[in-house]
Order: C-alpha cells, then sequence, then structure tokens
C-alpha cells in the first residue's frame, strides 16, 4: 500500500510540473504581447511598460520566470500561502480574490456530484433488475438524451420553465446561506444542482446498469440466493458492493470534466464561483486570475483522482498487487 | 433421397453462411437497429441543411449577418418572434434566425468533423506506436496521454484561445491565427488521447497474433506492418469512436462560442446565438431566440450519440 501510495504521489508531483509548465508556456510565451503591456494599461509609456516588465520579473528568461513561479506557488509569496501573484485588472492579490470564490463551485460541483450519483445509481440498477422493461428503454432514452444536451442551454429552458414559467424555482444568483437563510440559499441552488447532475447521471445509469447485469450472472449471487437470501439484501450488500470498483473509476476520471461543467453553469445561474470569474478575466486579459485558477482546477483534479485511487485500493485490494 | 434436397434450403450448409463478411455483418446488425437508422436520416438531412446554407440564404433572401432593424419591434426594439418571412423570429440584433441556424449548423458540422479527423489521425497514430514498440516509447506516449485526460480542459481551451486572440496576428509569431482553424485545433489537441489510449490497448493485444510475425518474417517493414496489418483490424472501432467524439466536440464549440472565445463573431454558431437569447435574460421574452439554436444543437448531438451507439452494439464492442 506504501510503495503504491508513494508512487501515485510522484507521479503527481510530475503531472502538475507538466501541468504549470503548459499554462505558464500559454501565457508567457504564446501571446504576441508582453504581459507587461497589458499590466500597465492601454497608454502607458514605454518608460513605464520596463517598470512594470522589471517588477512582474519579466526581464528575465523564462525558465526563470517559471522557476520563480513555480516558488511562489510552494513556498508563498509577500500575500500568503499559496502564492499566486497579483490581478492586472484590479491590482489585488489573486489570493484574496479567490478565496470567497472557492466556497460557490467546491457547494456547485459537490452537490451536483451527491445528485448525479444518486440519480445514476437508482435509474441504472431499477433498469438493470427491469431489463428491457418499458422502464428500461426509458432509461436509456434519457441518459442519451442528457448525455448529448449542451449544458448551458439545459440550464436556461429549466429556468425558462420552473423559474419564469411556473415560478416553483428562484432565479439566478448566490445567496450565502449565513446571510439569506438556508432555505433561499438552497432555493437557489437546486436547479445549478440539477442542470449539472443531469448532464453526468445519464453516463452514470448506464454503467451501473451494464456493472449490475454483470454481477448478477456471477456464481456468489447464485450461492447467495441458494442459501435463501432476500433480493433486496443481494442487491446491497452483494451486487452493489461489486459495482463500485466501476462506478468509482468512472467518477475520478469525470472530476476533470466536472470542472468544464461548472464553468459553464456557474456562467449560467451567474454563482460568482471560480468558473464565472475566470471568463471575465479572459475577456479582461486577466492573466495570472485565469493562470491560477487553472493551476488551482489542476490540483484539486489531481489530489481527487489520488483519493479515488486511495478508495479504490481499498475496496478492490487486487489493485494494490498491480 | 429426396430427404437431403428438402433440408437443403431449410439448413444452409456452411458456405452460405461463410459468405458473409464481417463487415457485412456490421452493416446488418446496424440496419436492423431503428433508433441508430432513424438518427442516421436526421443527420443526413442537417448535413443537407448545413451544406446548402448559402442556397437557404438566397432562397430567402437574408444574409446571416444582414440586419433588419425595422423588423424589431417598434416600441422598445424588441426582437419579433417567428413569421411567414422570418420562420425562426429574428435576434437582438434584427438577423434572420433562420438563416442563421442553417449557417450555425454549417459551423458546428465544420468544425467538429475536422478536428474529430485530425484527433483521430494523431490518436491512431500515436496508440500504433505506443502499442506496437513498447518500451520506453510507450510509457513516454501513454503518460502525455494521462496528463492531458486529467487536464482541466475548458480552461486551457479558453486559455489558448483568449490568449491567441489578444491580437490579429495569433500566437508563436503568427502560425497560431484566431478563428474556425484555432477552435479546430484545440479541440484536436485535447480529443486524441481517448482515440490514442484506445488504439494502444488494442495494438498490443494484435501484435501479438501469428499474422503479425508473419508479415515481419516476410520482411514488412514497421510502419506497414502498423498500418497495412494492425491498423486494418482497428478500423470499425476507430470509426465508433469518432462518431462518438464528433457529438461531444459539437458541444464543446457550442460551449466556447457561448462563452464568447470560440469561432469569431463574425461566424455564426449555435452556442453564440444561445448566448445572444442569455444575455439580459432576453430568452424569458425571446423563446425562439434560445429554442431553435438549442433544439438543432440537441438533435444533431442526439443523433450522433445514437448513430455512435447503434454502431458500438453492431461490432460488438463495450468501450
Amino acid at each position: 500500500m506504501l510503495v503504491y501510495l508513494t508512487r501515485r504521489l510522484f507521479w503527481l508531483v510530475i503531472t502538475l510540473l507538466v501541468i504549470t509548465a503548459i499554462t505558464f508556456v500559454i501565457y508567457f510565451v504564446l501571446p504576441p504581447v508582453s504581459p507587461a503591456v497589458l499590466f500597465a494599461g492601454k497608454e502607458a509609456t514605454p518608460q513605464l511598460v520596463a517598470t512594470v516588465q522589471h517588477e512582474l520579473g519579466l526581464d528575465h528568461p523564462v525558465w526563470v520566470q517559471y522557476l520563480l513561479f513555480l516558488k511562489h506557488l510552494v513556498l508563498g509569496d509577500q500575500f500568503g500561502w499559496p502564492g499566486l501573484g497579483f490581478s492586472y485588472v484590479n491590482h489585488s492579490s489573486v489570493r484574496s480574490l479567490l478565496a470567497g470564490r472557492v466556497v460557490v463551485t467546491v457547494v456547485l460541483a459537490v452537490g451536483a456530484a451527491l445528485l448525479w450519483l444518486a440519480m445514476g445509481i437508482t435509474i441504472g440498477v431499477i433498469s438493470a433488475i427491469r431489463q428491457r422493461s418499458v422502464w428500461d428503454r426509458l432509461a436509456l432514452g434519457f441518459a442519451i438524451f442528457f448525455i448529448s444536451a449542451p449544458v448551458f442551454w439545459l440550464g436556461l429552458v429549466l429556468l425558462w420553465v420552473f423559474w419564469y414559467k411556473l415560478g416553483v424555482a428562484a432565479g439566478t444568483g448566490y445567496f450565502p446561506p449565513g446571510q439569506y437563510g438556508l432555505l433561499t440559499w438552497l432555493d437557489h441552488m437546486i436547479l445549478p444542482w440539477f442542470t449539472l447532475a443531469l448532464l453526468y447521471a445519464g453516463w452514470y445509469a448506464r454503467m451501473t446498469r451494464g456493472a449490475v447485469l454483470d454481477t448478477l450472472r456471477q456464481d456468489y449471487v447464485r450461492t447467495a440466493r441458494a442459501k435463501g437470501l432476500g433480493e433486496a439484501r443481494i442487491l446491497l450488500r452483494h451486487v452493489l458492493r461489486a459495482c463500485l470498483t466501476p462506478i468509482l473509476t468512472m467518477f475520478g476520471m469525470d472530476l476533470a470534466a466536472l470542472v468544464s461543467g461548472t464553468v459553464i453553469v456557474e456562467v449560467v445561474f451567474n454563482l460568482n464561483g471560480l468558473g464565472q470569474w475566470v471568463v471575465q478575466s479572459v475577456t479582461s486579459d486577466d492573466i495570472p486570475s485565469v493562470l491560477a485558477v487553472t493551476v488551482l482546477a489542476a490540483l484539486a483534479v489531481m489530489v481527487a483522482n489520488l483519493i479515488v485511487d486511495i478508495l479504490y485500493a481499498y475496496v478492490d485490494p487486487r489493485v494494490r498487487y498491480e | 433421397m429426396t430427404v437431403p434436397a428438402t433440408m437443403e434450403p431449410v439448413l444452409p450448409g456452411p458456405a452460405a453462411i461463410a459468405t458473409r463478411t464481417q463487415r457485412q455483418q456490421i452493416v446488418r446488425a446496424l440496419r436492423s437497429d431503428r433508433p441508430a437508422m432513424a438518427a442516421l436520416v436526421v443527420i443526413v438531412i442537417l448535413a443537407a441543411v448545413a451544406v446548402c446554407a448559402p442556397l437557404i440564404a438566397i432562397l430567402v433572401g437574408h444574409g446571416p449577418n444582414q440586419l433588419f432593424p425595422n423588423q424589431l419591434s417598434p416600441d422598445l426594439g424588441l426582437p419579433t418572434g417567428p413569421s411567414r418571412q422570418f420562420l425562426f423570429g429574428i435576434d437582438q440584433e434584427g438577423r434572420d434566425l433562420f438563416v442563421r441556424c442553417a449557417y450555425g449548423l454549417r459551423t458546428s458540422l465544420v468544425v467538429s468533423l475536422l478536428s474529430a479527423a485530425i484527433a483521430t489521425a494523431v490518436g491512431v497514430t500515436v496508440g500504433l506506436a505506443a502499442g506496437y514498440f513498447g518500451g520506453w516509447l510507450d510509457t513516454l506516449l501513454s503518460r502525455g496521454a494521462d496528463i492531458f485526460l486529467a487536464l482541466p480542459v475548458i480552461l486551457f481551451a479558453i486559455s489558448i484561445s483568449s490568449v491567441c486572440s489578444i491580437t490579429a496576428q495569433g500566437c508563436l509569431a503568427g502560425t497560431v491565427q484566431p478563428g474556425i482553424g484555432l477552435v479546430v485545433a484545440i479541440l484536436a489537441l485535447f480529443t486524441w488521447p481517448y482515440i490514442a489510449r484506445l488504439v494502444r490497448g488494442q495494438t498490443l493485444v494484435l501484435r501479438q497474433q501469428e499474422f503479425v510475425n508473419a508479415a515481419r518474417g516476410f520482411g514488412a517493414a514497421h510502419w506497414r506492418v502498423m498500418f497495412g496489418e494492425i491498423l486494418p483490424n482497428l478500423t470499425a472501432q476507430v470509426i465508433v469512436y469518432m462518431t462518438l467524439i464528433i457529438p461531444s466536440n459539437i458541444l464543446f464549440e457550442a460551449a466556447l462560442s457561448y462563452l464568447g472565445v470560440g469561432v469569431p463573431q463574425t461566424t455564426p454558431s449555435l452556442g453564440q446565438m444561445i448566448a445572444d437569447a442569455t444575455a439580459g435574460s432576453l430568452f424569458t421574452y425571446a423563446w425562439w431566440m434560445m429554442l431553435f439554436p438549442g433544439v438543432l444543437l440537441l438533435l444533431i448531438t442526439f443523433s450522433f450519440n445514437l448513430l455512435g451507439d447503434g454502431a458500438r452494439d453492431a461490432i460488438g464492442g463495450d468501450g
């Protein structure tokens, strides 16, 4: 187990290095204009640009800049840990700008993930035990439909129906529970959660269906039946447990994709999380802000993947010895 | 003597069974899959609309970016709904949504087909090389693909797209220009690893087979074995996977354009049209601006997914 963990951690560090390097290249090598010009503003004199260039450390060679960036990321800069530099647009520390927004994104992502797991697994199990029934066909159709739906459009349609026409859900915006009460907060989160969850629930329903069907054919399930165990108990204790491994694997792989979904849902529902901020920063060419969120998102995805891998080894002991 | 004669038509001999090739079997299985066939018909129709977009514009008499400000409601300047002259209504600037949707479909298909083709070419080459040669090359290529799969794709796509669009000369001293080409390149960049992973896995199995050894024994070069012997066995799976990558690329292009970092403003895109409907909650009033581009987008991706699914069942794969 320890060897497995060490190897995984080693890969995490390597991957993170590569990702930060790619991100760095995108922002400091690709653009045709120097970041200093962006920082100094439209009507900057060449002297001002030169000063800014010096202050941002842009007069160093690219690889020195990269190492400095890594150093700040790991050890922190004058604004504290992790050092993410400062925004070109409002000239304040990116770290302080990020702090409040992380919560919104995490709330959205976690809520949606729980919802899609619940929906996907339930629908998958039902269509497996009622194989080839009307329910099964409906569930498969549902799966492909929501897999195909553009998430930003789905969000709009849900808003139009449930907020504008029926008036049963609240409109857009994020309302922190501490300030506006739990109910208002929930009311505003339900549609974003469902939008994001529906997008992925289809995949999980199909996946669970396949896994349950495979497991039901196993000898130990027949043994359990022969012992006289009830169907419910067999399903929960014997079948679903075996299906956890593929579901978990898929969950780990989907975390990177979840970032995309979150960005778009935040924009549609006007939630002031990291995703919405990235899109705003992109339109105002605020490079350090986008860089910071990209690195943080990559890090979050990899740490979550690591956790999934550890869980994986825990659920399925064979993994540890591979 | 008469018994075998009457038996014959009921039980065809081995020769009659063997005449059906694998390809024929796949086509047969796919043909009997009704949802997949319906999806194929829808795709053909929508593709025809996309190809004929300029023709539609001429027939209707409205250009995709032509403004009809006198069609906006006179008091508030709001868009007006579907009418005989404007089948899908007009948008906030007074453009014909019907013509724009046809052009948008064209953008979706061009971008997704091109990017899927590039991703497949790269993915197949990388996958074949990694699986066939193995060793350090395999480690390098597979790990590289793994890293790509772990990237928060949309953030990188947004970043590259916006950085290369700061000025008109683009990136890397003008080699990467803002526009449709950039979107295609970004989509291809982030989808090749999926194909590479699939091809590598299959190549690992196939290279152990006798026909590969036989080809090598006859003195065939490595590239010849890879592309001439192994690749033909993978064609069906690669095509199926490509069919499933196309809809996801259509959605990705639409999402980028929705966020304002996709194709240029002057190119009609379904994603951008939905963004127009979102701005200022316009969709609550002008439902047609939300409905038509969205339904078209859904219809085309849904059809590709259904077809891809059917094709996957037909070749008997589960990946």
